[in-house]
């Protein structure tokens, strides 16, 4: 029995569809529109300029991975669909980076959850930032186009994972809600992270991507963006190199280059680009991760916390609680927990840490993503270059960080107790199984809180390509033009200022569409109304 | 200012000396090291098998599993042929994925541990096939738990990655209480080949 995949496809085999992992010589290419990255911004991009009639050339490190290799193996997906098979670490080793590397980015495996950029973070944007056009009141409408673009709408039937954080707070008259999800027809597997193999995920691979081709857009894939050669204030031509032994370069000239890798791969390429202006120092500064902590409660029943959407209930309780920039905000959310997964997010030694496992049709998982960016005490990280080229983020979690995750770890166990957890453990090396909530307050309150002891993670990297009108603190205007080269954007979350407060890639769609679209300037949509 | 992660592991004023010292005469003293390795390899009872390996090396299969069984809590248990060479080849399959930078870390890191001057110095005195599952945890406490971040940061290292490779394995996750995926999409999962180009 076999699924339908959009690439296989009779239709499908007029797309321009190049494998650079096959090229045999050096290459050129010339397009009226290069988007270098095909997640979030650069396939909504994709899909606009593109079906607003420019020639559209999309370049995508990772491979073409579509639905017929969706075959929900743990170790492949994780191998073949992460950046550097999800190893990714910041530079001392003390946080876990989770980002695509396949076309599509990061929509092939994030987990579907689609939030609106918060109010409270749009208005920071304004009094700090000096951000005037990107209001709620005016995304707003963007943000509608792409939720009918992709399908968004709350999720109706959380599972019990969803649902112990439902209902923990509920009994402790916590405010949480159902999350909405960019879905179609989903069977409620619970493998959204692994690549979903019935295609109801409408990431970028099954949507705007595949509306780009049909428009005569081209995609190649395996192909690294190297540096950009800018000369007069204008990008002159892009540099790459095929992903294969034979590392071929892959010259590409375009009226308009548009950066869409990502808030590491974009500072990234920037920093690789000697000829592209930076008098303020500022590409890859302030970059932001939701620090992100977890927490696991043994229920009385089973839980199969790897089975069904893997998010769909969240709290926002502890976001806004003491201020926009006072103490550390959080959100709360479950986590899926498939095995090998688990086996890293669950922290522990010996025996302890066998029986953590050998429970896990019984554990729920909790994380809380740090709002980090919106204190003086949390500047974030910054994008470094390894010898090697490769770029790495240089994030520093500090006392500021530290408390936050702290009182994150408190809530959480709490939750889990009001909703009949028998135990709980919490994401830190020397956390032990506490019974009750009195026992775990005392216990996380007397944990040395450190970096590497806890488990912190980061599926949310933003910033470093930061937008605002002074180009003493930012690198693109609220256009998401470079402030120094004039045919050169970027339309990704590198361009936030601070973190969102929320899983971004409905930000990521909302904000590309409306910049794409005042860049063209005709007044049209270019959005497929029906998919 | 570009930074390698050596450098700056290396400039971290950690007391990291086994890291510092020993990984820099193995990693530069590339004659003496394969000698040395290959005189200990030829009296030990170095794994067997028929698997290609891009990084690790088979000799290194003991010490995998000498490290998996404390760590993970499985010294009850018999790791069987099978589970092992599953438990090398993810393992293998992840340093290829890794950055170079990360690759290079763990690659001395096993080195490191492999090595037999290396290997008595942290306590280890008998080959990985025989190691004392006492003299294991009490290095893998003293690397985790001893204050000395670059210690902490290699074990953590290691530790994800066998993890990730052990619980990876169709055993193991099924010791989880994991039924595997739902039934609805079984006919279909099963047609589905692998990710080979």
């Amino acid at each position: 029995m076999k699924l339908p995949d959009p690439y296989k496809d009779e239709s499908a085999k007029t797309w321009r569809i190049h494998d650079a992992a096959r090229f045999t010589e050096d290459r050129q290419f010339e397009a009226d529109v290069v988007i270098v990255g095909t997640g979030a911004g650069g396939g909504t991009a994709a899909e606009i300029f593109s079906r607003a009639g420019k020639t559209v050339i999309m370049v995508e490190m990772g491979a073409l991975n579509t639905s017929s290799k969706f075959n929900l193996d743990e170790m492949e997906s994780y191998a073949t669909l992460y950046q550097d098979g999800m190893t990714r670490l910041s530079l001392d080793g003390s946080i876990s980076i989770l980002q695509g590397r396949t076309v599509g980015g990061s929509t092939v495996v994030n987990w579907t959850s689609s939030f609106r950029t918060p109010e409270q973070t749009l208005s920071h944007w304004q009094k700090q930032w000096n951000i005037r056009e990107h209001t709620a009141a005016n995304l707003s409408s963007w943000f509608e186009l792409m939720e009918q673009r992709l399908g968004i709408a709350p999720w109706p039937s959380p599972n019990a994972n969803n649902q112990t954080l439902l209902k923990g707070c509920e009994k402790l008259g916590i405010r949480a809600e159902l999350i909405p999800r960019n879905v179609r027809g989903c069977w409620n597997l619970g493998y959204c992270g692994l690549g979903c193999p019935t295609n109801a995920k409408q990431s970028m691979l099954v949507s705007t991507i595949p509306a780009a081709l049909r428009s005569g857009a081209t995609l190649i894939h395996n192909l690294q963006v190297s540096h950009l050669n800018a000369a007069g204030g204008k990008i002159q031509s892009l540099e790459s190199i095929t992903q294969n032994e034979s590392r071929r370069k892959v010259t590409i000239r375009a009226k308009t280059v548009i950066l869409a890798a990502g808030a590491i791969g974009t500072p990234a390429i920037l920093l690789r680009s000697p000829t592209v202006p930076d008098p303020y120092r500022r590409t890859g500064k302030r970059t932001f991760l939701h620090p992100t902590l977890f927490s696991f409660g043994r229920m009385p029943d089973e839980v199969n916390p790897y089975h069904g959407a893997p998010q769909s209930a969240y709290s926002d309780h502890f976001q806004w609680q003491q201020g926009i920039d006072g103490p550390l905000g959080f959100k709360l959310e479950a986590v899926p927990l498939q095995p090998a997964f688990a086996s890293v997010l669950i922290r522990g030694f010996g025996p302890a840490y066998k029986n953590r496992l050998t429970d896990l049709r019984y554990t729920s998982g909790f994380l809380a993503l740090l709002r980090d960016g919106f204190h003086p005490e949390s500047q974030g990280g910054s994008i470094e270059m390894l010898s090697d080229g490769s770029p790495t983020v240089d994030y520093p979690i500090n006392d500021y960080i530290l408390a936050g995750a702290k009182r994150a770890m408190l809530k959480m166990a709490e939750v889990f107790f009001a909703a009949g957890a028998k135990s709980v453990h919490i994401g830190h090396f020397q956390s032990g199984d506490y019974s009750s909530w009195h026992e775990a307050q005392n216990a996380i309150n007397a944990l040395a809180f450190e970096p590497l002891l806890l488990r912190v993670g980061s599926a949310h990297v933003m910033g470093g390509s930061a937008m605002g009108p002074d180009p003493t603190v930012a690198v693109v205007n609220e256009a998401g033009r470079h402030h120094h080269v004039e045919n050169l954007y970027v339309f990704d979350g590198s361009i936030f200022p601070t973190s969102v407060g929320a899983n971004p890639q409905l930000s990521i769609y909302g904000l590309t569409a409306k910049l794409a679209h005042q860049m063209i300037g005709d007044g049209k949509i270019y959005i497929e109304r029906t998919p | 200012m570009r930074k390698s992660r050596r450098d700056f592991l290396r400039s971290s004023g950690i007391q990291g000396f086994t890291f510092n010292l020993w990984g820099r005469v193995i990693a530069r003293s590339t004659l003496p090291l394969v000698t040395v390795q290959a005189l200990w390899t030829s009296r030990s009872e170095a794994a067997s098998f028929d698997i290609p390996l891009k990084h690790l090396k088979a000799e290194y299969l003991p010490l995998l599993i000498a490290i998996t069984k404390v760590s993970l809590g499985l010294e009850n248990r018999d790791i069987n042929a099978s589970d092992s060479i599953i438990l090398i080849r993810n393992c293998d399959h992840l340093i290829d994925q890794a950055p170079e930078s990360i690759r290079k870390d763990l690659l001395l890191l096993f080195n490191i541990l492999q090595f037999p001057i290396t290997r008595w110095m942290m306590g280890i005195r008998s080959d990985w096939h025989q190691a004392d599952p006492a003299a294991v945890n009490a290095l893998i406490r003293n690397w985790n738990f001893g204050g000395v971040r670059i210690l902490r940061y290699g074990y953590q290292s290691l530790l994800s990655l066998l993890q990730l490779s052990w619980y990876a394995g169709a055993t193991p996750s099924a010791s989880t209480g994991y039924p595997g995926v739902p039934e609805a999409i079984r006919p279909y999962v099963e047609t589905i080949g692998d990710y080979a180009p």
